[in-house]
């Protein structure tokens, strides 16, 4: 995406409108380059690849049939060989609120792993998919298989990330309620854990104990505009509920496809990069591996100093929302335990060089010694006959 | 917990799904030129 293409501001949206300036502003002048970059050829930032669909879909499943729309899709390519797609999709106005859930819950799973997700259907132009990975491979995008790291794919999945959490994707949702729909903590706690229906069909709340629920609502929800709009976060799911109307209702939507959005990619981002390097320092053999740990050190100290910053958004609201979505994902965690991981790596390396310079010494000694014993002027008698009583004098010469 | 709601009706609702992968590092910016040739704007 580019923010000074003006005409790219309502056409992948379904019909919402994502102001640019808005955007600009929203963060940090530091996280500007990194989330737009200026051109396609800016291998710094997050390059955006956004394709226009507007497509009629069906989705079958035991508890729901229903139309939606595919309206986009994106491709990021990021820096340390991360990418990401993300699908928008438009729901039938009139859905009942379980649906959604359950919609969301369903429609995630890239591929079924209980029998009871294998039930689910994908139509779309006149193609039915059992799985919706391959809907969307098939489908959606060009063939992709080429441009994906191999020996990082699962055998079930290509491009798997084998650090990361299972084959389901990170759902944002934007919900809007009629004006006289009370929001309780217990469909919040359901929103945010995505809890549609259960196997029998019937609605269903993934906790029983209300004091549970209370603690995750003062854990996961931000309610500054409580009783009209709420927004939550968890391990699955970013959600902006709302009983708004009118103009602010419009605005809060286009703030779920812009601002929110990326501040919410951005820590996704964050935490997939962490992962990674994590999972990277556990593959390597840092006596065997040099030039990998090299490496390694080198991306690690990168995204430390390039990438990841505290401080994302530059207004307050930005700063109180997203404090909940940085610790739903562990990212100060994650990178406490980066860091350590680079003390390490510096603590082994410095071994290693003592280790080589001792070697080093060692043989140097060696040489010294031997050097000097031959260096003294020896006289041999055993050769005097030989060389009919001329001394031999020995000047051994070392290279090194 | 009785959470039996029906006809609960939304009055608009749209997902985003994100999904990560990785990339081969030398294929980078020839997966750039095919998703521009299949007409994925910057």
């Amino acid at each position: 995406m580019n923010l000074k293409d003006m005409e790219q501001q309502n056409q992948f949206y379904g019909g919402h409108k994502v102001s640019h300036r808005k955007l600009e502003k929203y963060f940090m002048p530091y996280i500007e380059p990194i989330l737009f970059p200026g051109n396609a050829k800016q291998k710094e930032g997050l390059r955006r690849f956004t394709k226009k669909l507007d497509i009629d879909c069906t989705f079958e499943s035991p508890y729901l049939n229903t139309p939606f729309i595919i309206n986009s899709i994106d491709i990021f390519i990021c820096p340390f060989h991360i990418g990401m797609m993300n699908l928008r999709v438009t729901l039938p106005e009139g859905l009942s609120h379980n649906d959604v859930l359950y919609f969301g819950d369903t429609f995630r799973i890239l591929e079924p792993i209980a029998d009871d997700e294998e039930k689910t259907k994908v139509g779309c132009r006149e193609n039915q998919y059992e799985h919706v990975k391959d809907f969307i491979f098939n489908e959606l995008l060009p063939p992709i298989e080429e441009y994906m790291d191999e020996e990082q794919a699962d055998p079930t999945y290509f491009g798997s990330l084998p650090f990361f959490i299972d084959e389901r994707m990170y759902v944002i949702s934007y919900t809007a309620f009629p004006e006289n729909r009370d929001i309780s903590k217990n469909d919040l706690f359901r929103i945010s854990e995505l809890n549609g229906y259960d196997n029998d069909g019937e609605p269903y709340i993934g906790a029983l104990n209300p004091d549970y629920i209370e603690k995750y609502y003062q854990e996961r929800v931000y309610d500054r505009w409580g009783k009209e709009t709420y927004y939550v976060t968890s391990m699955y799911h970013f959600a902006c509920v709302t009983k708004a109307t009118g103009k602010l209702e419009q605005e809060l939507a286009s703030e779920m496809y812009g601002q929110h959005f990326y501040t919410l990619l951005l820590f996704f981002y964050y935490k997939i990069v962490l992962l990674k390097l994590a999972h990277e320092h556990s593959q390597i053999d840092v006596e065997k591996d040099q030039s990998d740990t090299e490496q390694l050190i080198f991306m690690i100290t990168e995204f430390s100093a390039k990438y990841l910053f505290t401080e994302v958004n530059s207004m307050a609201i930005g700063k109180e929302l997203f404090k909940k979505t940085d610790e739903a994902f562990r990212i100060a965690p994650l990178y406490r335990e980066v860091k350590e991981t680079l003390s390490y790596l510096y603590q082994n390396q410095d071994k290693l060089a003592g280790k080589r310079s001792n070697y080093l010494l060692q043989i140097l000694t060696i040489y010294t010694v031997v050097s000097g014993i031959f260096g003294m002027n020896l006289y041999i008698e055993d050769w005097k006959g030989n060389y009919h009583g001329k001394r031999i004098w020995i000047t051994p010469y070392t290279n090194g | 917990m009785d959470v039996k709601v029906k006809n609960d009706p939304t009055k608009r609702t749209f997902q985003q799904f994100i999904f990560p992968f990785t990339l081969e590092g030398k294929m980078i910016e020839k997966f750039v030129e095919r998703l521009l040739k299949d007409n994925f704007v910057f």
